[in-house]
């Protein structure tokens, strides 16, 4: 019942899309405006069905209708609530779900956003996202229901796997899911602005915020992934070059290349084509990510099992590319752009070398990810690409992205001024200077290491430096910086630029975790009877006792106890622990973490000996981890900073639309519009 | 305009080349994966080579906790008439290894016939769904 009520909804969802398809494009060609709001509201309407039929599923698993077979797949009785919703997205059909509901979700905000004079962009954006919500309602009328039902019904469901149970994922992957469907956004205006030739920065704007948003969503989500490799999976590490990791990692990279790119139009009118390729390559591995998790193309450590939605997703694949390239290659004359390139050595040139290096390096991880697959295709033998490929081309790829982040805020636009260029980069490299040579005389010898921190730390002081610059004393920023967009100091006013500061910042501080941790960490296995100690770096410790407790009839665990020494003083008790969920035979292991800000010391209970009591430890040290998240929650910062709407006052709108507050008590009675309805303001509010 | 391109073209190519680079560089980094039937029957050729075998463990894990080994049989996954003995000494075991999951070893195979692994990776059929799913649908 309640099955068949959620599946007819998205069956009525998607002719609701296809209608609003249909009613644009006739609208848009026969100039029928009255057509143009029948597909407005299509678009409307499918996201409202759409909702419903997710609420119903939400319903199905809140209320335990085992009758649906996803239901029965990933919940039982004894789930918490909690974990009850986030199987929403714990399996293939649910997410798929979810990635249709939030681009549902995004089309809707679009339409309804819609201000007089984008409407004709709006108009072919809907179209596209429309296009896209129908492609994923087919997915799930046709392929992959999540309202299959069963006929067999059983007492209890599978549950969902143990592993899966820990806060980070109920959050992480909604976040790299709406971040994956976020992009649809920005891709469609851009698409949307090369069918009507609308080049200027109007898509650029529209889609700016939406690709902060979805970028900022694919950054936390990457992020909150890694924590839960590290807390929870217990090998010590939170990256390791999966390919599903790779898969959020490359759109995330193009997104940021795809940021600065429009800086790079808005600001000084240039490269955009570039903006535009960069927008389509984003989108494209957004949904080649999605598509990557779900085939059985890789033999990736977490993919879903065969679900036969590959043939559908390899043809939404190649329409991107051939669509994308003849309409780039079509309009590319309207793409030229206003201004050139005046010196390589000026932010203009740190921003294209930047954004180079960010594709290139998503190139490098797609070539890593795909070449198994490439390999068994030319009838090679099955091969692995080892974490070494990844970390050796990458590793200095992003090294100079972090040196970029601190170069790009000590040069102005356009070109090199040597007097602007000491005043903001003298006393940073200065100091960044000095706290290197302090380290190498505390006992840092590895010269790399040196270099790397050098660029981290140069990165956060030129970016601090010129925030105090700009607070303090005007001289610092020069003529040419008077961009109109730069209205004062401020920091709501110019809060993009601040945006911006805070995320250099925050990728320097997780720079400065990533390179302590994977340079200089300690690892160590240790097998000790009770007594017994080991000693790793600083610390030592000493294994006490085994106990072993069942809270429960269907789990039992096993803690060891061990004292921490660090330098001679006791620092405390650490409990590594395991727990055997006899439900699904399965061990979970529960690391011990003592985290400071220097290091994190990492206890892994491996493995025990119930009659002689023996253990075996495998012990870690990671510098600088805490880095790493401190860095995350400056990020998030930084990135909702820049995606927060700007007060209209200080917007740097076209004159017409800009708020007159000693007029505007004047001009609102106006009883003529007042009495307009929706419908026929949009219809007066239509470009001719 | 001219000059934008030239920077473009030129970026391009250098992006290029750095790929094209790092394709050559690749061949270093690959490691050989063989199904357990594949691995026995290449022989001698894959002795002591650093390789990854694919295959399902079979009943009998046994662990030595004061020497931090597990030794355990695995059977290809095709031909359940073939097996090796794997021999892994470490403490990086993963929570999913159980009989019957799907894993892949990585180590070298010894002319004694003993895979001498050095990482287990499991394989579960998916992250999300947990193996003792099918039981329940079918």
């Amino acid at each position: 019942m309640i099955a068949s009520l959620g599946f007819i909804l998205l069956v009525i969802a998607l002719l609701v899309s296809i209608f609003a398809i249909v009613a644009y494009l006739l609208g848009i060609r026969q100039k029928n405006a009255s057509l143009m709001y029948s597909g407005r509201t299509g678009v409307l309407t499918s996201f409202i069905l759409v909702t419903i039929s997710f609420a119903v599923l939400t319903i199905a698993l809140l209320t335990h209708h085992f009758e649906i077979s996803y239901v029965a797949q990933h919940t039982s009785l004894s789930l918490p609530t909690p974990y009850l919703v986030s199987a929403l997205w714990a399996g293939n059909e649910g997410s798929l779900f979810f990635w249709c509901w939030v681009v549902a979700f995004c089309s809707a905000l679009v339409v309804l956003q819609a201000r007089k004079g984008e409407r004709e962009l709006v108009n072919y954006a809907a179209v596209i996202l429309s296009a896209l919500t129908g492609f994923f309602l087919v997915l799930l009328v046709f392929v992959v229901n999540p309202f299959k039902t069963q006929s067999i019904v059983p007492a209890d469901g599978a549950g969902l796997n143990p592993l899966l149970q820990n806060p980070a994922m109920i959050i992480h992957p909604p976040l790299l899911l709406a971040g994956y469907a976020i992009f649809a956004v920005p891709f469609a205006f851009g698409i949307s602005a090369l069918i009507t030739r609308r080049l200027d920065d109007l898509w650029v704007g529209k889609a700016r915020s939406w690709a902060i948003l979805g970028w900022l969503a694919l950054g936390m989500g990457n992020l909150i992934g890694a924590w839960w490799a590290y807390v929870e999976l217990g090998w010590g590490g939170y990256w390791a070059w999966d390919p599903v990791e790779n898969a959020g990692l490359m759109p995330w990279l193009v997104a940021t290349a795809f940021l600065h790119s429009v800086i790079m139009q808005r600001r000084r009118g240039m490269f955009k084509v570039l903006t535009m390729f960069l927008v389509i390559l984003t989108f494209w591995l957004t949904i080649f990510g999605t598509f990557l998790t779900r085939s059985n193309l890789l033999n990736s450590v977490h993919t879903f099992g065969v679900t036969g939605i590959e043939p559908y997703f390899i043809a939404l694949l190649v329409v991107i590319i051939i669509c994308g390239i003849w309409l780039l290659s079509n309009r590319s004359k309207q793409l030229s752009g206003k201004n050139q390139i005046e010196s390589m050595i000026s932010r203009d040139g740190s921003f294209l070398l930047n954004n180079l290096l960010l594709v290139v390096s998503a190139g490098i991880i797609f070539l890593g990810t795909m070449f198994p697959a490439f390999a068994r295709w030319f009838g090679q033998p099955d091969v692995t690409v080892d974490k070494s490929f990844f970390n050796m081309f990458n590793t200095p790829i992003f090294i100079v992205s972090v040196l970029l982040t601190g170069i790009c805020i000590v040069i102005g636009w356009k070109k090199f001024n040597l007097k602007d260029f000491y005043r903001r980069a003298f006393i940073p490299l200065i100091a960044s200077a000095v706290i290197v040579v302090l380290m190498f005389l505390v006992g840092f010898k590895t010269w790399y290491a040196l270099i790397a921190y050098f660029f981290c730390f140069f990165a956060i002081l030129s970016t601090l430096w010129q925030w105090v610059g700009d607070l303090s004393w005007r001289k610092i920023v020069t003529e040419e910086e008077k961009a109109p967009e730069i209205k004062g100091t401020k920091f709501w006013a110019s809060k993009n630029r601040y945006g911006a500061y805070i995320v250099h910042v925050a990728i320097a501080l997780i720079s400065v975790g990533i390179i302590g941790s994977s340079l200089f960490d300690k690892d160590q296995t240790a097998t000790l009877k009770p007594g017994e100690s080991t000693t790793i770096s600083k610390y030592k410790l000493t294994y006490n006792t085994l106990d072993v407790t069942s809270p429960s009839a269907n789990n039992t665990v096993i803690i060891a106890n061990i004292s921490v020494m660090k330098n001679g003083v006791s620092i405390g008790k650490l409990h590594p622990q395991q727990t055997y969920y006899s439900g699904q035979d399965q061990t979970v292991s529960e690391v011990a973490i003592r985290t400071n800000l220097s290091d994190d010391l990492y206890v892994i209970l491996s493995g025990w000996d119930n009659t002689t009591q023996e253990v075996n430890l495998h012990v870690l040290v990671n510098p600088l981890v805490m880095w790493l998240w401190i860095g995350s929650g400056v990020l998030l910062l930084g990135g909702l900073v820049c995606f927060w709407p700007q007060p209209l006052e200080t917007m740097n709108l076209p004159a017409a639309l800009k708020p007159k507050p000693e007029n505007r008590a004047k001009k609102l009675p106006e009883p003529v519009q007042k009495q307009k309805s929706k419908k026929t303001k949009y219809l007066s509010g239509r470009r001719k | 305009m001219k000059k934008n391109k030239k920077y473009i073209i030129g970026g391009a190519i250098i992006g290029v080349a750095i790929i094209i680079l790092a394709y050559l560089g690749l061949k270093s980094s690959l490691t050989y994966y063989y199904e357990v039937a594949e691995l026995v029957a290449k022989g001698s050729s894959v002795y002591d080579k650093t390789v990854k075998v694919g295959g399902e463990v079979l009943p009998g894990i046994e662990k030595n906790v004061s020497l931090a080994e597990i030794k355990f049989q695995i059977v290809d996954i095709n031909d359940t008439t073939t097996t090796i003995n794997v021999d892994y000494h470490g403490s990086q075991v993963p929570d999913t290894f159980k009989e019957a999951a799907h894993v892949i070893v990585e180590g070298k195979y010894t002319s004694q016939g003993i895979f001498e692994a050095t990482a287990i990776i499991t394989k579960c059929s998916s992250k999300y769904i947990p193996a003792t799913v099918t039981g329940v649908t079918k």
